[in-house]
């Protein structure tokens, strides 16, 4: 049989469009607290203490070093049993996971951003007399937050693909739905397929509208850009900034 | 109570097999995709670049399902560690790509015309001028995959292959000790990981001195 009958796959898509507003919903959540763990950790790691530095590279390396399942499955375990009382769910695990790992992923990039800027800079906004936190409000991070627009979008990208592993840690989005629409059905070639569809239909938009803001930034931000990952393929840098193995 | 955490040891091979295994496909892949792009040829540019965005809209999970379970429409069954090394060397090879591609455009067109001038052939152009002054760009990317790669082999665990994540989670179910192989298995990422990004990153560094000297 190569097509399901209309009854089925209405059945499918009714299970697949339920899971696909949990995709948003987890996706979004992790988004926002990626971009305020990667801002806060790169500022962390330009700032002019030592113990600051000290404590966002460990932060860093050590959550760019574990894959974000396995960071999944850790909170599964390790705090589920106690899920109730902490009033968490495999929701929260997951948006938890997805935030720490692709944030200290971002800050390495939002790192490299505010370092790509000269060092005389620095120097002129210092001899005019400012201190460190108001030089990097009003003088760099104001230059490298519109280059920066299309490398965020690219972990926006990664993340909406990675929120898929949440159903191995039982979140009901979009993969986890698929399945089950498997397991009821016995056509995972036509159910995967739809569901890789589904994915495409969200992340193709936003693959597109990355490139364009690409092009636009390095005609209008060249100088700055040249040196900000220019993250043309989704979610990881090809260009040659340290991006160890890209948020996954 | 004392865990035995060298039961994680078999499932960490399984993850290099993976990795291993799907990183040197992604590079094969790659490499085609190269070859057909050097070819020049409209229609099929088009299709390598719709084929290419298709499967970075994809997540990697989504690949390994259809691969593993799809291939059962044709009556085929694939070992789940088999499954993992196709579906995630597929995924890869759009990145491996673009790494080449992008490794090449750091070879200035004119020496290639250079080239032509002396009567050079295609391929010798591309093995003796263009490849040899790329390839220090596309190592570092590359290797970067494979680092990647390692952590993306935990998703074989989705479709049963015993490899590192599984062995832990096994181990955590049966002796009910988390967090002794939680640390272990954290710090055996850590470990087999941080030092290869090192190295990539100083890789790097000598590929943009060698050109700024160029």
């Amino acid at each position: 049989m190569l097509l399901p009958d209309w009854a089925t796959l209405q059945t499918w898509l009714e299970l697949m469009l339920k899971g696909l507003v949990v995709t948003i919903q987890l996706s979004a959540v992790s988004i926002v607290f990626t971009i305020v763990i990667g801002a806060i950790a790169s500022i962390g790691a330009v700032s002019p203490r030592l113990w600051v530095r000290i404590v966002t590279r460990i932060y860093v390396d050590l959550f760019r070093s574990i894959p974000i399942l396995a960071l999944m499955i850790i909170f599964y375990f390790g705090f589920g049993p106690y899920s109730a009382e902490l009033g968490l769910n495999s929701f929260t695990f997951a948006a938890a996971a997805l935030s720490l790992s692709s944030g200290a992923y971002l800050a390495e990039v939002y790192r490299a951003a505010i370092q790509s800027v000269p060092r005389s800079q620095w120097r002129a906004a210092e001899s005019l007399g400012l201190g460190h936190g108001t030089i990097l409000r009003h003088a760099i991070i104001p230059q490298v937050i519109p280059p920066l627009v299309p490398a965020t979008l690219n972990i926006v990208i990664t993340i909406v693909k990675n929120s898929s592993l949440a159903s191995l840690i039982t979140v009901y989005e979009l993969t986890l739905s698929a399945t089950l629409a498997v397991s009821t059905s016995f056509m995972p070639m036509q159910v995967f397929l739809l569901l890789g569809v589904f994915y495409a239909a969200v992340i193709l938009p936003m693959i597109f509208a990355s490139g364009r803001l690409e092009r636009w930034v390095n005609r209008r931000y060249g100088l700055v850009s040249a040196k900000i990952p220019a993250t043309t393929t989704a979610g990881r840098s090809y260009s040659l900034i340290r991006t160890p193995g890209g948020a996954r | 109570m004392n865990v035995d955490l060298s039961a994680l040891w078999p499932g960490a091979l399984a993850t290099l097999r993976i990795a291993g295994g799907a990183w040197l496909l992604s590079i094969v892949l790659g490499l085609a995709i190269l070859w057909i792009r050097e070819l020049n040829i409209r229609p099929l540019l088009l299709v390598i670049d719709g084929f290419i965005t298709f499967i970075r809209a994809i997540p990697e999970l989504v690949m390994l399902y259809l691969v593993y379970f799809g291939i059962t429409y044709f009556g085929m069954r694939l070992e789940s560690l088999t499954a993992a090394v196709i579906a995630l060397g597929i995924a890869e090879c759009a990145f491996t790509a673009e790494y080449f591609r992008a490794a090449m455009k750091t070879v200035q067109p004119s020496q290639r015309m250079a080239g032509e001038s002396l009567g050079l052939s295609h391929t010798q152009i591309l093995g003796r001028i263009v490849i040899p002054q790329a390839l220090p760009f596309a190592i570092p990317p590359v290797l970067n995959s494979f680092i990647g790669l390692i952590k993306t082999a935990t998703l074989a665990s989705a479709v049963g292959a015993v490899e590192l994540l599984y062995a832990a989670q096994d181990l955590m179910n049966r002796t009910g000790q988390i967090i002794p192989v939680a640390t272990a298995l954290v710090v055996i990422y850590v470990v087999a990981t941080l030092p290869l990004t090192a190295l990539v990153g100083r890789l790097e560094v000598r590929a943009r001195e060698r050109s700024a000297r160029a």
